[in-house]
Protein backbone atom coordinates (compact mmCIF):
# COMPACT_ATOMS: atom_id res chain seq x y z
CA UNK A 1 0.00 0.00 0.00
CA UNK A 2 1.22 3.49 -0.89
CA UNK A 3 2.76 5.67 1.80
CA UNK A 4 0.10 8.38 1.40
CA UNK A 5 -2.74 5.87 1.54
CA UNK A 6 -1.27 4.39 4.71
CA UNK A 7 -1.22 7.79 6.37
CA UNK A 8 -4.80 8.42 5.27
CA UNK A 9 -5.85 5.08 6.65
CA UNK A 10 -4.31 5.67 10.06
CA UNK A 11 -5.80 9.21 10.21
CA UNK A 12 -9.20 7.84 9.32
CA UNK A 13 -9.00 5.14 11.96
CA UNK A 14 -7.91 7.61 14.66
CA UNK A 15 -10.73 10.00 13.71
CA UNK A 16 -13.36 7.27 13.65
CA UNK A 17 -11.88 5.45 16.64
CA UNK A 18 -11.56 2.31 14.61
CA UNK A 19 -9.19 -0.23 16.08
CA UNK A 20 -6.79 -1.74 13.60
CA UNK A 21 -5.23 -5.18 13.59
CA UNK A 22 -2.03 -5.09 11.57
CA UNK A 23 -1.06 -8.62 10.66
CA UNK A 24 2.55 -8.24 9.60
CA UNK A 25 3.91 -11.78 9.72
CA UNK A 26 5.42 -11.59 6.20
CA UNK A 27 7.33 -8.32 6.79
CA UNK A 28 10.81 -9.84 6.79
CA UNK A 29 10.18 -11.72 3.54
CA UNK A 30 10.36 -8.69 1.26
CA UNK A 31 12.11 -9.39 -2.03
CA UNK A 32 12.74 -6.22 -4.02
CA UNK A 33 12.80 -3.44 -1.45
CA UNK A 34 12.08 -3.26 2.26
CA UNK A 35 8.39 -2.43 2.85
CA UNK A 36 7.39 0.93 4.33
CA UNK A 37 7.33 1.13 8.12
CA UNK A 38 4.39 -0.62 9.75
CA UNK A 39 1.25 1.38 10.56
CA UNK A 40 2.10 0.68 14.19
CA UNK A 41 5.14 2.95 13.81
CA UNK A 42 2.76 5.86 13.03
CA UNK A 43 0.36 4.97 15.81
CA UNK A 44 0.52 7.37 18.76
CA UNK A 45 -2.99 6.74 20.03
CA UNK A 46 -2.79 3.02 20.63
CA UNK A 47 -5.25 2.26 17.84
CA UNK A 48 -3.17 -0.47 16.29
CA UNK A 49 -2.79 -4.03 17.52
CA UNK A 50 0.30 -5.35 15.81
CA UNK A 51 0.87 -9.06 15.10
CA UNK A 52 4.16 -10.74 14.30
CA UNK A 53 5.37 -14.32 14.20
CA UNK A 54 8.29 -16.63 13.53
CA UNK A 55 6.07 -19.15 11.73
CA UNK A 56 6.53 -17.76 8.21
CA UNK A 57 10.16 -16.74 8.49
CA UNK A 58 11.83 -19.34 10.67
CA UNK A 59 9.78 -22.29 11.85
CA UNK A 60 6.02 -22.83 12.19
CA UNK A 61 6.74 -25.67 14.61
CA UNK A 62 8.13 -23.32 17.26
CA UNK A 63 4.61 -21.88 17.68
CA UNK A 64 5.87 -18.43 18.62
CA UNK A 65 4.28 -15.13 17.70
CA UNK A 66 3.45 -11.85 19.43
CA UNK A 67 0.84 -9.14 19.86
CA UNK A 68 1.81 -5.53 20.56
CA UNK A 69 -0.75 -3.08 21.89
CA UNK A 70 -1.55 -0.69 24.72
CA UNK A 71 -0.84 -2.17 28.14
CA UNK A 72 -4.49 -2.41 29.17
CA UNK A 73 -5.29 -4.45 26.05
CA UNK A 74 -2.22 -6.64 26.48
CA UNK A 75 -3.10 -7.25 30.16
CA UNK A 76 -6.59 -8.34 29.15
CA UNK A 77 -5.34 -10.67 26.41
CA UNK A 78 -2.60 -12.07 28.67
CA UNK A 79 -5.24 -12.97 31.26
CA UNK A 80 -7.28 -14.75 28.59
CA UNK A 81 -4.24 -16.62 27.32
CA UNK A 82 -3.50 -17.82 30.85
CA UNK A 83 -7.05 -19.14 31.07
CA UNK A 84 -6.66 -20.94 27.77
CA UNK A 85 -3.23 -22.56 27.97
CA UNK A 86 -1.10 -21.10 30.83
CA UNK A 87 1.41 -19.71 28.38
CA UNK A 88 3.50 -20.88 25.46
CA UNK A 89 6.19 -23.53 25.86
CA UNK A 90 9.25 -22.35 27.80
CA UNK A 91 11.56 -24.29 25.52
CA UNK A 92 10.18 -22.62 22.39
CA UNK A 93 10.32 -19.20 24.01
CA UNK A 94 13.97 -19.61 25.00
CA UNK A 95 14.91 -20.82 21.53
CA UNK A 96 13.04 -17.91 19.93
CA UNK A 97 14.72 -15.43 22.30
CA UNK A 98 18.13 -16.78 21.33
CA UNK A 99 17.36 -16.47 17.60
CA UNK A 100 16.09 -12.92 17.84
CA UNK A 101 18.80 -11.62 20.14
CA UNK A 102 21.69 -13.00 18.08
CA UNK A 103 22.46 -11.85 14.54
CA UNK A 104 21.54 -15.31 13.27
CA UNK A 105 17.93 -14.32 12.60
CA UNK A 106 18.85 -11.44 10.32
CA UNK A 107 21.38 -13.59 8.47
CA UNK A 108 18.76 -16.31 8.06
CA UNK A 109 16.00 -14.07 6.68
CA UNK A 110 18.52 -12.45 4.35
CA UNK A 111 19.31 -15.89 3.03
CA UNK A 112 15.62 -16.76 2.69
CA UNK A 113 14.98 -13.54 0.75
CA UNK A 114 17.65 -14.47 -1.79
CA UNK A 115 16.18 -17.93 -2.26
CA UNK A 116 12.65 -16.56 -2.53
CA UNK A 117 13.83 -14.21 -5.25
CA UNK A 118 15.07 -17.19 -7.30
CA UNK A 119 11.91 -19.15 -6.58
CA UNK A 120 9.72 -16.24 -7.61
CA UNK A 121 11.68 -15.92 -10.87
CA UNK A 122 11.14 -19.62 -11.59
CA UNK A 123 7.41 -19.38 -10.91
CA UNK A 124 6.96 -16.21 -12.97
CA UNK A 125 8.91 -17.67 -15.91
CA UNK A 126 6.76 -20.78 -15.86
CA UNK A 127 3.59 -18.70 -15.61
CA UNK A 128 4.66 -16.56 -18.59
CA UNK A 129 5.49 -19.66 -20.57
CA UNK A 130 2.42 -21.76 -19.80
CA UNK A 131 -0.40 -19.65 -18.42
CA UNK A 132 -0.04 -16.34 -20.25
CA UNK A 133 -3.01 -17.10 -22.48
CA UNK A 134 -5.32 -18.23 -19.72
CA UNK A 135 -4.59 -16.07 -16.73
CA UNK A 136 -3.32 -12.77 -15.35
CA UNK A 137 -1.33 -12.00 -12.20
CA UNK A 138 0.76 -9.38 -10.53
CA UNK A 139 4.31 -9.78 -9.36
CA UNK A 140 4.41 -10.07 -5.57
CA UNK A 141 6.91 -7.77 -3.86
CA UNK A 142 7.47 -10.17 -1.02
CA UNK A 143 6.24 -13.28 0.72
CA UNK A 144 5.69 -16.43 -1.31
CA UNK A 145 2.23 -16.25 -2.84
CA UNK A 146 1.05 -15.28 -6.32
CA UNK A 147 -2.62 -14.55 -6.84
CA UNK A 148 -3.62 -15.73 -10.28
CA UNK A 149 -6.80 -14.67 -11.99
CA UNK A 150 -7.98 -17.41 -14.32
CA UNK A 151 -9.80 -15.98 -17.32
CA UNK A 152 -13.39 -17.11 -17.61
CA UNK A 153 -14.98 -19.40 -18.62
CA UNK A 154 -12.50 -21.79 -16.99
CA UNK A 155 -13.88 -23.13 -13.74
CA UNK A 156 -11.53 -22.81 -10.79
CA UNK A 157 -13.31 -25.33 -8.58
CA UNK A 158 -12.83 -27.96 -11.28
CA UNK A 159 -9.22 -26.87 -11.72
CA UNK A 160 -8.61 -27.49 -8.02
CA UNK A 161 -10.12 -30.98 -8.18
CA UNK A 162 -8.39 -31.99 -11.39
CA UNK A 163 -5.06 -30.67 -10.15
CA UNK A 164 -5.43 -32.64 -6.93
CA UNK A 165 -6.18 -35.77 -8.93
CA UNK A 166 -2.94 -35.14 -10.83
CA UNK A 167 -1.02 -34.74 -7.59
CA UNK A 168 -0.88 -30.95 -7.38
CA UNK A 169 -2.34 -29.00 -4.48
CA UNK A 170 -3.38 -25.40 -5.11
CA UNK A 171 -5.62 -23.14 -3.04
CA UNK A 172 -8.77 -21.97 -4.80
CA UNK A 173 -9.56 -18.29 -4.24
CA UNK A 174 -13.10 -19.18 -3.20
CA UNK A 175 -11.90 -20.02 0.29
CA UNK A 176 -10.43 -16.53 0.70
CA UNK A 177 -13.40 -14.39 -0.27
CA UNK A 178 -16.94 -14.79 -1.46
CA UNK A 179 -16.34 -13.19 -4.81
CA UNK A 180 -12.94 -14.52 -5.69
CA UNK A 181 -14.09 -17.58 -7.56
CA UNK A 182 -11.82 -16.94 -10.54
CA UNK A 183 -8.66 -16.78 -8.46
CA UNK A 184 -6.15 -19.34 -7.34
CA UNK A 185 -3.33 -18.73 -4.92
CA UNK A 186 -0.10 -20.55 -5.52
CA UNK A 187 3.01 -20.58 -3.40
CA UNK A 188 6.56 -20.59 -4.70
CA UNK A 189 7.91 -21.02 -1.19
CA UNK A 190 7.59 -24.75 -0.60
CA UNK A 191 7.87 -26.99 -3.67
CA UNK A 192 11.23 -27.59 -5.37
CA UNK A 193 12.07 -25.47 -8.42
CA UNK A 194 11.43 -28.45 -10.72
CA UNK A 195 8.10 -29.13 -9.10
CA UNK A 196 7.07 -25.48 -9.35
CA UNK A 197 7.69 -25.65 -13.11
CA UNK A 198 6.02 -29.03 -13.42
CA UNK A 199 3.03 -27.97 -11.34
CA UNK A 200 2.43 -24.83 -13.38
CA UNK A 201 2.81 -26.78 -16.62
CA UNK A 202 0.20 -29.29 -15.45
CA UNK A 203 -2.21 -26.48 -14.50
CA UNK A 204 -1.86 -25.21 -18.04
CA UNK A 205 -2.63 -28.67 -19.46
CA UNK A 206 -5.76 -28.97 -17.30
CA UNK A 207 -7.06 -25.55 -18.33
CA UNK A 208 -6.30 -26.18 -22.01
CA UNK A 209 -8.24 -29.42 -21.98
CA UNK A 210 -11.27 -28.13 -20.12
CA UNK B 1 -4.84 -70.13 7.02
CA UNK B 2 -4.88 -66.72 5.38
CA UNK B 3 -8.04 -64.72 6.04
CA UNK B 4 -10.08 -63.69 3.02
CA UNK B 5 -9.66 -60.03 2.12
CA UNK B 6 -13.22 -59.04 2.94
CA UNK B 7 -12.73 -60.45 6.44
CA UNK B 8 -9.80 -58.09 6.99
CA UNK B 9 -12.10 -55.17 6.24
CA UNK B 10 -14.80 -56.53 8.56
CA UNK B 11 -12.26 -56.96 11.36
CA UNK B 12 -10.82 -53.49 10.80
CA UNK B 13 -14.22 -51.80 11.00
CA UNK B 14 -15.30 -53.88 13.99
CA UNK B 15 -12.12 -52.91 15.80
CA UNK B 16 -12.72 -49.21 15.10
CA UNK B 17 -16.28 -49.52 16.37
CA UNK B 18 -15.52 -51.63 19.43
CA UNK B 19 -12.75 -49.36 20.76
CA UNK B 20 -14.97 -46.35 20.22
CA UNK B 21 -12.94 -44.54 17.57
CA UNK B 22 -15.94 -44.71 15.30
CA UNK B 23 -18.83 -43.83 17.56
CA UNK B 24 -22.50 -44.50 16.92
CA UNK B 25 -23.80 -42.13 14.28
CA UNK B 26 -20.42 -41.51 12.65
CA UNK B 27 -19.98 -41.96 8.95
CA UNK B 28 -17.57 -44.64 7.85
CA UNK B 29 -15.21 -44.09 4.88
CA UNK B 30 -16.72 -44.38 1.42
CA UNK B 31 -16.56 -47.67 -0.47
CA UNK B 32 -14.08 -46.08 -2.83
CA UNK B 33 -11.76 -45.03 -0.01
CA UNK B 34 -12.00 -48.43 1.69
CA UNK B 35 -11.18 -50.12 -1.60
CA UNK B 36 -8.15 -47.87 -1.95
CA UNK B 37 -7.06 -48.43 1.65
CA UNK B 38 -7.17 -52.21 1.39
CA UNK B 39 -6.19 -52.34 -2.27
CA UNK B 40 -9.20 -54.43 -3.21
CA UNK B 41 -12.10 -54.20 -5.64
CA UNK B 42 -15.28 -52.39 -4.71
CA UNK B 43 -17.10 -55.73 -4.72
CA UNK B 44 -14.89 -57.01 -1.88
CA UNK B 45 -15.74 -53.91 0.14
CA UNK B 46 -19.43 -54.43 -0.53
CA UNK B 47 -19.22 -58.03 0.72
CA UNK B 48 -17.64 -56.79 3.95
CA UNK B 49 -20.19 -54.03 4.43
CA UNK B 50 -23.06 -56.46 3.82
CA UNK B 51 -21.77 -58.69 6.57
CA UNK B 52 -21.52 -55.76 8.99
CA UNK B 53 -25.02 -54.66 8.03
CA UNK B 54 -26.34 -58.15 8.67
CA UNK B 55 -24.80 -57.96 12.15
CA UNK B 56 -26.57 -54.68 12.73
CA UNK B 57 -23.43 -52.61 13.21
CA UNK B 58 -23.79 -50.27 10.26
CA UNK B 59 -26.56 -48.97 8.07
CA UNK B 60 -26.73 -47.09 4.76
CA UNK B 61 -28.56 -43.78 5.07
CA UNK B 62 -29.72 -41.64 2.21
CA UNK B 63 -27.52 -38.58 1.81
CA UNK B 64 -25.32 -39.55 4.75
CA UNK B 65 -23.40 -42.51 3.42
CA UNK B 66 -22.92 -45.51 5.67
CA UNK B 67 -23.10 -44.83 9.39
CA UNK B 68 -22.38 -46.78 12.56
CA UNK B 69 -25.66 -47.72 14.18
CA UNK B 70 -24.54 -49.97 17.01
CA UNK B 71 -21.42 -50.95 18.78
CA UNK B 72 -20.57 -54.38 20.01
CA UNK B 73 -21.12 -53.24 23.62
CA UNK B 74 -24.61 -52.13 22.78
CA UNK B 75 -25.37 -55.40 21.12
CA UNK B 76 -24.14 -57.28 24.17
CA UNK B 77 -25.34 -55.14 27.03
CA UNK B 78 -27.96 -52.97 25.41
CA UNK B 79 -26.49 -49.87 27.04
CA UNK B 80 -26.69 -46.48 25.45
CA UNK B 81 -23.48 -44.66 24.73
CA UNK B 82 -22.88 -40.96 24.23
CA UNK B 83 -23.82 -39.86 20.75
CA UNK B 84 -20.68 -37.88 19.98
CA UNK B 85 -21.87 -37.31 16.51
CA UNK B 86 -24.59 -35.03 17.76
CA UNK B 87 -22.15 -33.24 20.05
CA UNK B 88 -19.54 -32.56 17.40
CA UNK B 89 -21.96 -30.29 15.62
CA UNK B 90 -23.12 -28.54 18.80
CA UNK B 91 -19.83 -26.89 19.85
CA UNK B 92 -19.72 -23.11 19.56
CA UNK B 93 -16.81 -22.94 17.10
CA UNK B 94 -17.71 -23.41 13.46
CA UNK B 95 -15.92 -26.13 11.49
CA UNK B 96 -13.63 -25.19 8.59
CA UNK B 97 -15.34 -25.26 5.24
CA UNK B 98 -14.96 -28.63 3.53
CA UNK B 99 -12.45 -27.44 0.92
CA UNK B 100 -10.22 -26.09 3.71
CA UNK B 101 -10.43 -29.40 5.55
CA UNK B 102 -9.56 -31.21 2.34
CA UNK B 103 -6.55 -28.92 1.82
CA UNK B 104 -5.38 -29.33 5.42
CA UNK B 105 -5.49 -33.08 4.96
CA UNK B 106 -3.71 -33.00 1.59
CA UNK B 107 -0.96 -30.68 2.85
CA UNK B 108 0.62 -33.50 4.81
CA UNK B 109 0.82 -35.71 1.74
CA UNK B 110 4.47 -35.68 0.66
CA UNK B 111 3.70 -37.18 -2.72
CA UNK B 112 1.79 -34.11 -3.85
CA UNK B 113 3.36 -31.06 -5.44
CA UNK B 114 2.55 -28.48 -2.79
CA UNK B 115 1.67 -25.22 -4.50
CA UNK B 116 -0.63 -24.06 -1.74
CA UNK B 117 1.28 -24.41 1.48
CA UNK B 118 1.92 -21.28 3.53
CA UNK B 119 5.25 -22.55 4.72
CA UNK B 120 8.87 -22.29 3.66
CA UNK B 121 10.51 -25.28 2.01
CA UNK B 122 12.57 -27.52 4.32
CA UNK B 123 15.67 -26.65 2.23
CA UNK B 124 15.47 -23.11 3.59
CA UNK B 125 15.32 -24.29 7.18
CA UNK B 126 18.55 -23.34 9.00
CA UNK B 127 19.08 -26.73 10.60
CA UNK B 128 22.68 -26.25 11.71
CA UNK B 129 21.97 -22.88 13.32
CA UNK B 130 18.88 -24.30 15.00
CA UNK B 131 20.91 -27.18 16.40
CA UNK B 132 23.54 -24.88 17.83
CA UNK B 133 20.91 -22.59 19.36
CA UNK B 134 19.02 -25.49 20.93
CA UNK B 135 22.36 -26.75 22.26
CA UNK B 136 23.15 -23.36 23.75
CA UNK B 137 19.69 -23.10 25.30
CA UNK B 138 19.97 -26.58 26.75
CA UNK B 139 23.15 -25.59 28.57
CA UNK B 140 21.33 -22.76 30.31
CA UNK B 141 18.21 -24.65 31.31
CA UNK B 142 16.70 -24.34 34.73
CA UNK B 143 13.47 -25.96 35.93
CA UNK B 144 10.49 -25.33 33.67
CA UNK B 145 7.95 -23.43 35.74
CA UNK B 146 4.92 -21.61 34.41
CA UNK B 147 5.99 -18.49 32.58
CA UNK B 148 4.79 -14.95 33.30
CA UNK B 149 1.32 -14.24 31.83
CA UNK B 150 2.77 -12.11 29.02
CA UNK B 151 5.52 -14.59 28.26
CA UNK B 152 9.20 -15.12 29.00
CA UNK B 153 10.83 -11.78 29.77
CA UNK B 154 13.98 -12.58 27.82
CA UNK B 155 11.91 -13.25 24.70
CA UNK B 156 9.78 -10.14 25.17
CA UNK B 157 12.92 -8.03 25.51
CA UNK B 158 14.30 -9.61 22.31
CA UNK B 159 11.01 -8.89 20.49
CA UNK B 160 11.09 -5.32 21.76
CA UNK B 161 14.60 -4.84 20.31
CA UNK B 162 13.57 -6.54 17.06
CA UNK B 163 10.59 -4.19 16.69
CA UNK B 164 12.68 -1.10 17.39
CA UNK B 165 14.73 -1.78 14.28
CA UNK B 166 11.45 -1.95 12.35
CA UNK B 167 10.24 1.44 13.59
CA UNK B 168 8.07 0.34 16.51
CA UNK B 169 8.71 1.46 20.08
CA UNK B 170 7.19 -1.16 22.35
CA UNK B 171 8.38 -2.03 25.83
CA UNK B 172 8.19 -5.67 27.00
CA UNK B 173 5.12 -4.86 29.11
CA UNK B 174 3.12 -4.05 25.97
CA UNK B 175 4.05 -7.31 24.26
CA UNK B 176 2.25 -10.62 24.67
CA UNK B 177 3.86 -13.84 23.45
CA UNK B 178 1.36 -16.09 21.68
CA UNK B 179 1.61 -19.36 19.81
CA UNK B 180 1.28 -17.85 16.35
CA UNK B 181 -0.74 -15.02 14.85
CA UNK B 182 -3.83 -17.21 14.71
CA UNK B 183 -3.94 -17.40 18.50
CA UNK B 184 -3.58 -13.62 18.58
CA UNK B 185 -6.67 -13.30 16.38
CA UNK B 186 -8.54 -15.78 18.53
CA UNK B 187 -7.68 -13.89 21.73
CA UNK B 188 -8.76 -10.61 20.13
CA UNK B 189 -12.04 -12.12 18.96
CA UNK B 190 -12.95 -13.49 22.38
CA UNK B 191 -11.46 -10.67 24.44
CA UNK B 192 -12.03 -7.37 22.70
CA UNK B 193 -14.88 -7.61 20.26
CA UNK B 194 -18.58 -7.41 20.95
CA UNK B 195 -20.97 -9.86 19.39
CA UNK B 196 -22.36 -8.40 16.21
CA UNK B 197 -19.21 -6.40 15.48
CA UNK B 198 -18.15 -5.97 11.90
CA UNK B 199 -14.66 -6.91 10.92
CA UNK B 200 -13.45 -5.06 7.87
CA UNK B 201 -10.74 -6.73 5.91
CA UNK B 202 -8.96 -6.86 2.65
CA UNK B 203 -10.34 -8.95 -0.18
CA UNK B 204 -9.13 -11.57 -0.60
CA UNK B 205 -7.81 -12.49 2.82
CA UNK B 206 -6.85 -15.73 4.48
CA UNK B 207 -9.19 -14.76 7.29
CA UNK B 208 -12.11 -15.79 5.10
CA UNK B 209 -10.81 -19.33 5.18
CA UNK B 210 -10.91 -19.42 8.99
CA UNK B 211 -13.96 -19.19 11.17
CA UNK B 212 -12.28 -17.48 14.12
CA UNK B 213 -14.41 -14.31 13.96
CA UNK B 214 -17.63 -15.72 12.57
CA UNK B 215 -17.72 -18.28 15.38
CA UNK B 216 -17.85 -15.43 17.89
CA UNK B 217 -20.79 -13.83 16.12
CA UNK B 218 -18.97 -11.24 14.05
CA UNK B 219 -19.46 -10.32 10.42
CA UNK B 220 -16.65 -10.06 7.91
CA UNK B 221 -16.84 -7.24 5.45
CA UNK B 222 -14.45 -6.82 2.56
CA UNK B 223 -12.90 -3.46 1.70
CA UNK B 224 -12.05 -3.12 -1.99
CA UNK B 225 -8.51 -2.28 -3.02
CA UNK B 226 -7.08 -0.33 -5.91
CA UNK B 227 -3.51 -0.02 -7.11
CA UNK B 228 -2.63 2.28 -4.19
CA UNK B 229 -4.05 0.07 -1.47
CA UNK B 230 -7.25 -0.15 0.51
CA UNK B 231 -10.00 2.19 -0.67
CA UNK B 232 -10.70 4.09 2.51
CA UNK B 233 -13.81 5.80 1.16
CA UNK B 234 -15.52 2.48 0.84
CA UNK B 235 -15.18 1.56 4.48
CA UNK B 236 -18.71 1.35 5.63
CA UNK B 237 -19.08 2.80 9.10
CA UNK B 238 -21.99 1.54 11.09
CA UNK B 239 -23.40 4.09 13.52
CA UNK B 240 -22.54 2.33 16.74
CA UNK B 241 -19.10 3.38 17.95
CA UNK B 242 -16.74 0.80 19.35
CA UNK B 243 -18.43 -1.98 17.47
CA UNK B 244 -16.21 -2.12 14.44
CA UNK B 245 -12.75 -3.34 14.09
CA UNK B 246 -10.63 -2.98 11.07
CA UNK B 247 -8.17 -5.55 9.93
CA UNK B 248 -5.17 -4.80 7.86
CA UNK B 249 -3.43 -7.75 6.36
CA UNK B 250 0.16 -7.79 5.15
CA UNK B 251 0.09 -4.48 3.32
CA UNK B 252 2.93 -5.05 0.90
CA UNK B 253 2.13 -8.62 -0.01
CA UNK B 254 -1.43 -8.57 -1.23
CA UNK B 255 -1.79 -6.69 -4.44
CA UNK B 256 -4.77 -5.40 -6.23
CA UNK B 257 -6.54 -8.41 -7.58
CA UNK B 258 -9.96 -7.05 -8.44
Amino acid sequence: MEEKRREELIEYCVREQLPVIEDDVYRDLWIDNPPPEPLKAMDFHGNVLYLGSLSKTLSPGLRIGWIVGTESVINRLADLKMQLDYGSSTLSQLVAAEWLSSDLYDLHVGNVREKLCIRRRTALDALDKYLGLYATWEIPKGGFFIWIRIKSPFKVKRLFEKALAKGILINPGSIYAEHSGQFIRISYGFASLDNIKKGIFELCEIIKNQ
Amino acid sequence: MKKPKYQLIVDFIKEKISIGEWAIGSQIPSQRNLAKLFEVNRSTVITALEELMAEGLIEGRAGKGTVVTNNTWNLMGNQLSTNWNENVSLGIHKPSVSTVQEINEAESNNNLIQLGKGELSPDMFPLEEMKSIVQKVSNQLTSFGYEKPKGNIKLRQAISDYLKVRGINASPSSILVVSGALQALHLISIGLLKKGSTVFLEVPSYLYSLTVFQSMGMDLKGVPMDSKGLMIDSIYQTKEKGKNIFILFQPFIIQQVF
